[in-house]
């Protein structure tokens, strides 16, 4: 039979490999760096590295640099030898790989900057969700045109997983992330309130479906069998758990907004398939652990095998918490806490986390024609990540479990027995302090790994290029009986197999947003609510800048507990010029729907300026540069203009008038503090900020 | 027409329309799943097995 000599690219391997290590350590550290300003706000040191800013960078760095490195590390040595051929473009290949840094490195400064959208998993300005979706795309056309030049017919099983990833990260960044820019790092989200809410946990669910999940149950299904040196347990169940998967994953969003104002059916829906996902996550779960039967001896000395069994045993655990959080009654409770903290982390540092370093440990020695350096190393980043994974979740549980139930809690009177919010927040310090040890230790058996991996790297010599060789394509199949069917058939068409994989998607997407869009009733309109004014318009972006919505929500649930505490439940009338909205999902401060005109303007100059003048013991950090920045208005008339275009209807012209307006609210506001002790003039950012939040919530409040 | 289409009460038959679209789909893989022949599933199964150009992870510590 013929043969083909061919190479496989282990250059690109090796870069990824270098930067998931690298950007492992920057995303932990960060996350250390957050976890220690919560129950010690001196870790607030500047304007950049605040909390609110701080966050989303954390995440990010976490989602996008450590994991999304890690995928691709993983992706770019398996599919080359599961296809059977080198990749289809090494330019391609650099591409998708210096892109991807740039991205990840604008990122990060750009975040630092204040420069956020706020959606999450989705901060990022336009100009770089353009660049995102140009590297993805490089990305997909590397991997179509290696399956393409293939010399297996059949498609594995991990080549579905990334196929999928591909097809549907490619739909959700470029639907949730269609804005229209007022500058060059200032855009608004064409959606409003409700439906922006919709189509972003849409987003955010499969990002933790098609970034977190797919992709890694695709590495899973190589390097789990490669290291246990076994074949996957059953080929016939992950056939039926893959297209389960991903046909349910994509309806599940709704979950995240239960409670709030999104229409009963969304909510139902999300609630229904995220029970349903429990089946395909498990059906992969299962895969993975019984693919080691016949070979859990190893896993007594061999520590990739452990990394992947509490990988995966990690991700049966998230797979069945998720689906309890959607049921309403768990969520009625857990929402809004740190329960869901703990929950991500579960699947961050046990499924993602562990994954990427079994594969870290299992492909070094192999790129360097070598042996792990430490075995005994490995063991210690083991079990001080394990560890670390205890004390984190364990005391965020705590937290979570705690914090919801002192918000719900009455006297015997009927009235609410915590009423001051900080209560609630300062129970919890202890448990705060307790996640630092835990994020330590993770971070410590990060940079033991670190270093064991580079010790292994210069124990060996790296090998760039492997030869291989195999009999090309028309050659293996020339006698093959061309009639069978079934799945064997779709396993052999890419192209097929790419345009059922995007129905699979695509039916849930279409059923779970295009109602909010075209139904009207969905959304209720109420007369009373008018949009912000310019000045308001300036405040909301600083909100959005300071990243407010990562500690504070705007989304009043309706719980008698709520509504005694906030004031009236949420309507979804209320948001109807918000773009983009501001719901949150986390409340390590107050909900502040209802926050306007509670407090006189003094007292939110004052708590911006130290938020412990106006609470004793508040963990806020303080914001002196908004009361000695001046507020740039010079972008207000584009920012009307972007407003206009999606939806605000501000008459024609307003541009114009705009500026004027501002600068005779920000004077009342102005005066009003010069009448409460306070000098300042009306062209500072507090001014705005203060006009935003004195806003909030008044159109429906009752005088 | 669109309109009228998903103008339905309260969307309350969307869960349950759904759910008979999943299990439709789902029973329909499982027929093809058990259709398909012994070996082609053997070798997919070891597929990841075939490429060794790997060399053992062994560390000097366990030698």
């Amino acid at each position: 039979m013929e043969v083909e000599k061919f190479r496989y690219d282990n250059q690109i391997v090796r870069l990824f490999l270098f930067a998931t290590i690298g950007w492992a350590l920057t995303g932990f550290i960060f996350g250390l760096w957050i976890a220690l300003q919560l129950p010690f706000p001196g870790f607030n040191i500047s304007e950049a590295f605040t909390f609110g800013r701080m966050r989303p960078l954390h995440t990010n760095a976490v989602i996008f640099a450590f994991v999304g490195n890690g995928i691709f590390l993983g992706y770019y040595y398996s599919a080359q030898r599961l296809l059977k051929t080198r990749n289809y473009s090494d330019l391609l290949s650099r591409i998708h790989f210096w892109g991807w840094q740039l991205i990840i490195v604008a990122a990060a400064i750009t975040l630092l900057m204040g420069y956020t959208t706020s959606k999450e998993y989705a901060e990022l300005e336009w100009p770089i969700d353009i660049a995102i979706a140009i590297v993805w795309v490089v990305w997909g056309v590397n991997m179509i045109g290696t399956i393409m030049k293939r010399r297996e017919k059949h498609m594995y099983v991990a080549i579905w997983f990334y196929i999928s990833t591909f097809i549907t990260v490619a739909v959700l960044h470029i639907v949730n992330s269609l804005e229209i820019p007022a500058t060059l790092f200032k855009s608004y989200s064409i959606y409003a309130g409700v439906q922006d809410a919709l189509v972003q946990w849409w987003y955010g669910h499969n990002a933790v479906a098609f970034f977190l999940t797919t992709p890694v149950l695709g590495l899973m299904y190589y390097y789990l069998p490669k290291a246990a040196e076994r074949p996957v347990y059953s080929y016939k169940l992950s056939i039926i758990h893959f297209w389960a998967l991903i046909f349910i994953y994509i309806w599940a969003g709704p979950h995240h907004l239960l409670y709030s104002s999104t229409p009963d059916w969304a909510q139902a829906l999300g609630t229904v398939f995220s029970i349903m996902l429990i089946a395909p996550s498990w059906g992969g779960m299962l895969n993975g652990l019984l693919t080691l039967r016949g070979a859990w001896d190893k896993v007594r000395t061999d520590p990739v095998l452990k990394f992947f069994v509490v990988a995966v045993t990690a991700y049966g655990m998230a797979t069945f918490e998720g689906p309890m959080l959607s049921i309403k009654s768990v969520n009625a409770l857990s929402h809004f806490t740190d329960w869901t903290i703990a929950h991500v982390h579960v699947g961050a540092l046990g499924w993602n986390g562990f994954m990427l370093y079994g594969i870290i440990y299992w492909l070094t020695p192999r790129l360097y024609g070598t042996q792990l350096f430490s075995r005994k190393l490995a063991n210690a980043h083991f079990w001080l990540g394990t560890l670390g994974i205890l004390f984190y979740v364990i005391p965020i549980y705590w937290a979570g479990i705690t914090q919801g139930l002192m918000w719900k809690q009455f006297t015997a009177d009927g009235v609410l027995q915590y009423p001051n919010f900080l209560e609630t927040v300062l129970q919890l310090i202890p448990m705060y302090v307790l996640r630092v040890v835990g994020g330590t230790l993770y971070l410590t058996g990060a940079i033991i790994g670190l270093y064991n991996t580079y010790r292994t790297m210069r124990a060996g010599r790296f090998i760039p290029e492997v030869e291989a060789e195999a009999p090309p394509l028309r050659a293996v199949h020339a006698g093959e009986d061309a009639t069978y069917w079934g799945h064997r058939w779709i396993e052999s068409r890419p192209v097929q197999f790419i345009i059922l994989a995007f129905v699979a998607i695509a039916i849930g997407s279409a059923i779970g947003n295009i109602p909010m869009f075209v139904i009207q009733s969905n959304i209720p309109t109420i007369a009373s609510v008018k949009p912000y004014t310019p000045l308001e318009v300036e405040g909301r972006d600083i909100y959005i800048r300071e990243g407010c919505v990562g500690c504070h929500s705007q989304m009043i649930r309706p719980f008698r507990s709520e509504t005694e505490r906030y004031g009236e439940y949420s309507k979804a009338g209320e948001y109807v010029y918000d773009h983009p909205f501001l719901w949150g999902s986390k409340r390590t401060g107050p909900d502040l729907l209802r926050v306007g005109r509670k407090y006189p303007d003094a007292w939110h100059f004052n708590h911006m300026y130290d938020p412990t003048s106006m609470s004793p013991g508040s963990i806020m950090p303080p914001y002196p540069w908004l009361i000695e920045d001046q507020l740039d208005y010079e972008s207000l008339p584009a920012k009307i203009s972007a407003l206009r275009s999606v939806g605000v209807p501000y008459p024609a012209g307003y541009e114009e008038k705009a500026i004027a307006d501002l600068k005779t609210q920000a004077e009342a506001i102005a005066a009003n503090l010069a009448a409460g002790g306070i000098t300042t003039t009306w062209d500072r950012e507090i001014i705005a900020l203060i006009a935003y939040l004195q806003r909030l919530g008044t159109d429906i409040k009752a005088e | 027409m669109f309109k009228s289409l998903l103008d339905f009460s309260s969307y309350e038959s969307l869960g349950a329309v759904a759910t008979v679209l999943f299990f439709a789909i789902f029973l329909a893989v499982i027929v093809l799943v058990f259709r398909m022949k012994t070996s082609h599933v053997t070798r997919m199964e070891n597929l990841p097995l075939q490429n060794d150009d790997e060399s053992s992870t062994a560390t000097k510590e366990q030698e």
